[in-house]
């Protein structure tokens, strides 16, 4: 997926030593209910490991869900190197919201303007007329069309003269250019009446069928005010489903771009990986799958052929392997995800998190459901993760060998000051 | 690592890549030695040849990306009437075969991200009826539009690929009419070509994000996988496939015909071809295909001309047929096959992984 241009991000950022990796600042969160973290403040810095304690499993969650953009805190900021995790209004999302908005008006316009009438004046008439299709005639036509033109139609062998949608037939002519020359009257008469409050030609005895001559087609007062008023018509409707159809598309655009800004997708592109309290691998792919598609959402500025071929260090592949002995599940590498053991299935989701290089891991509960053997060869990952430059923010409900790795504990419900 | 990515000589006779590089040699060889298939029977398998290629693309769907779509057929319908809009001599744009299919591959797959781009929250119940009702309201665009599509009648006649083009002597536009091997050829061809760009995709980055996000979209955006890209890549996927389905499809019947076709029936037909099948399995795809509407296509005619001539001449009833009780034995099927073997007739290792844990 490298292939597809990734959003500039900072590869390279130096460690300042008066901004933490992660700032949490009078974090409150309230369910509908009960005020779950009220006020919350600590901070984390590059490389080391805090433990949040609390018997509250929920509460715990919750912290981890609001820092990995999850679920969204009532108020207080989360900040990673002092950027809050959400995603900037770009040039791209500017002309993306734009776009959507231009697209839904034109579509809205075509629906209201009688796109498959449009169609019949600009495409289909001018065969019949045996005019040549081009740029020109099909400008022209898309014009008249919109002027509300009486135009010239052909039926079985004789020529009508129809208004610009072709629903309403005015004369019908069984000669080319005696019918050019009516259309042509009736035009001015209905341009006339349009320019000012002109009345009604005497053209009756030209409006009306040649080959039934006693058939008289329509020119009443009503007739020609709608003809008249036929340019204001289209025009009003045209312009309105524009414009009604851009602002909704704008706003539609900007509401959806609005509720994808601060998901879990932005946090780990971020560098914040993190893991949860049941561990969530992808149950049907295999366990080495599991990590490749991780490694393969590394984003470092090469492009997925060179990666492919090693060009740009080791292939995914490789590097997937690599991680695949570090959680020490070499053997388990082609069973599905979802078959192997809880404590695999806990360490393989822990490789998979670190598999994207982050700069921090928030780690939910890892203690769960281990026993004190497997919790230490957890705690044995976790610090060489450490070792590797990662910031760990874990979870936990009681001390315990996962705990007493971590440099600082912080309990929330105490929730001591910095 | 194991012996998966190793890999041995038996190991690669029995894989699928194996197994569909025969069949399309056989397929390919098959007009040399059938007579037929010059005539009616050519024609029969090009239509289900072609169907394959739709149906692989509701596999990207509904397989590969987990989103259940019931209206696939709405993008035939489009990418056959836009090639058909572009090229019938009827319009004044006339703008040739290869041009025109550019043409409705590009418009199909907008429309599809189009669909996808509001559709990308929805997931199961939801998004199935989103996909239904879009397709009606094509299905219905493209009846009501009559200038536009013709209406009922459809659009024609839509020239064959490389009308007026000779070559050696040879008129292509002609021997694409008279001969049907020659649309079996184009169909196989286009077909082999798709199967080999799924097996690619399936095994590259974006086939393993498919199946990250279907099975865990939280678990894959915590992970930096784009979900709203990967979603829509397989709507634009898919509808480009249908797309060129329907330009085939429309191509080699020469006109769109009544657009009621492309509707709810003709997408849950597929849909059940690709169930039959395996879902999320190319070759299942194939063989679901094949056993449904070669069962529609070629063996309920063949079966009735036969039963025609069995019958004694005395019996003065109008004579037994089974086309009438064809889809009474293809939902019976449907219904025997989902209790015995719901992963499919060829599943895919995933599905039939999962299925088979539930029934442990």
């Amino acid at each position: 997926m490298n292939r597809w241009r990734s959003s500039p991000r900072r590869t390279v950022s130096l460690p300042q030593a008066d901004i933490p990796l992660l700032d949490v600042g009078r974090l409150t969160i309230r369910t509908d209910k009960t005020v779950l973290v009220d006020e919350l403040e600590f901070d984390v810095t590059e490389g080391s490991m805090v433990a949040l304690l609390d018997a509250g499993r929920g509460r715990r969650t919750a912290v981890l869900e609001c820092i990995g953009n999850i679920r969204p805190a009532s108020s207080g900021a989360v900040r990673v190197e002092g950027h809050r995790l959400k995603r900037a209004f770009t040039a791209a999302t500017f002309w993306g919201v734009l776009g959507t908005g231009l697209l839904v008006g034109l579509l809205a316009a075509a629906a209201a303007v009688d796109v498959d009438r449009l169609w019949l004046a600009t495409v289909k008439r001018g065969l019949a007329v045996d005019e040549p299709f081009t740029p020109a005639t099909f400008g022209k036509r898309i014009r008249s069309y919109f002027r509300a033109e009486l135009a010239i139609d052909r039926l079985a062998g004789n020529w009508r003269i129809v208004t610009a949608d072709g629903r309403k037939v005015l004369a019908v002519r069984r000669d080319l250019e005696e019918a050019r020359e009516l259309r042509h009257q009736l035009q001015a008469a209905v341009t006339a009446r349009r320019t000012g409050p002109g009345t009604i030609p005497d053209l009756s005895d030209l409006v009306g069928d040649a080959n039934e001559p006693r058939r008289r087609l329509p020119l009443d007062e009503a007739t020609f005010a709608q003809l008249a008023g036929g340019k204001r018509l289209i025009r009003l409707r045209g312009w309105t489903a524009l414009g009604a159809g851009m602002t909704l598309g704008i706003a539609l655009a900007l509401a959806f771009w609005q509720r994808g800004r601060r998901s879990a997708q932005v946090a780990a592109r971020a560098g914040v990986a993190r893991t949860f309290r049941q561990p969530r691998v992808f149950p049907e792919m295999t366990v080495f799958e599991n990590l490749l598609v991780a490694v393969e959402q590394k984003r470092d500025g090469t492009s997925w052929v060179q990666r492919r071929s090693g060009r740009g260090g080791a292939t995914p592949t490789e590097e997937a392997d690599a991680w695949l002995a570090w959680c020490d599940l070499a053997d388990s590498g082609e069973l599905p995800a979802g078959g192997v053991s809880w404590f695999d299935r806990r360490r393989l989701e822990l490789a998979r998190a670190l598999a994207i290089q982050p700069r921090l891991l928030l780690a939910d509960d890892p203690a769960e459901g281990l026993d004190s053997d497997q919790q230490q060869a957890v705690a044995m990952l976790l610090r060489d993760a450490q070792q590797r430059g990662v910031a760990i923010v874990l979870t936990a409900g009681a001390t315990g060998p996962l705990t007493e790795a971590c440099d600082r504990t912080i309990f929330l419900e105490r929730q001591p000051a910095r | 690592m194991t012996t998966a990515r190793t890999g041995s000589a038996t190991r690669w006779l029995r894989s699928a890549t194996f197994s569909e590089g025969l069949v399309f040699c056989l397929l390919a060889v098959a007009p040399l030695a059938i007579p037929g298939f010059a005539g009616g029977l050519g024609g029969q398998v090009t239509s289900v040849l072609i169907l394959c290629i739709a149906a692989l693309g509701l596999n990207v769907m509904v397989g590969f990306a987990g989103l259940l779509h019931l209206g696939i057929a709405a993008f035939i319908g489009i990418g056959g009437m836009t090639l058909a809009i572009l090229t019938v001599p009827t319009n004044p744009l006339e703008i040739g075969f290869l041009p025109a299919v550019v043409v409705s591959l590009v418009v199909t797959t907008c429309v599809g991200m189009l669909l996808g781009g509001p559709t990308l929250r929805l997931r199961g119940d939801s998004l199935a009826v989103v996909t239904l009702v879009f397709g009606e309201v094509v299905r219905v665009l493209l009846r009501n539009l009559e200038e536009i599509t013709g209406g009922m009648q459809g659009l024609g006649p839509v020239p064959p690929p490389g009308a007026g083009v000779v070559i050696a002597g040879i008129d292509l536009g002609r021997s694409f009419v008279i001969d049907s091997r020659w649309f079996y050829y184009l169909a196989l061809a286009v077909l082999a070509t798709v199967v080999a760009l799924l097996h690619g995709v399936e095994r590259s980055p974006l086939g393993r994000a498919w199946s990250a996000v279907r099975e865990d979209a939280l678990a894959a955006a915590t992970l930096g996988i784009s979900v709203t890209r990967v979603r829509l890549s397989a709507y634009a996927l898919a509808a480009a496939l249908a797309g060129v389905a329907g330009c085939l499809s429309v191509a080699s019947l020469g006109t769109t015909g009544d657009p009621n076709v492309f509707g709810f029936s003709r997408s849950v037909a597929i849909l059940c071809a690709v169930i039959l099948g395996g879902l999320g399995s190319i070759p299942g795809t194939l063989v679901g295909v094949t056993i449904l509407f070669g069962f529609d296509i070629m063996v309920i005619p063949w079966a009735d001309a036969w039963l025609q001539q069995m019958q004694p001449q005395a019996w003065t009833t109008g004579p037994l047929t089974l086309g009438s009780w064809r889809l009474a034995l293809v939902g019976i099927a449907l219904i025997v096959m989902m209790r015995f073997r719901p992963e499919g007739l060829v599943p895919s290792r995933r599905l039939a992984a999962e299925l088979h844990e539930v029934h442990r």
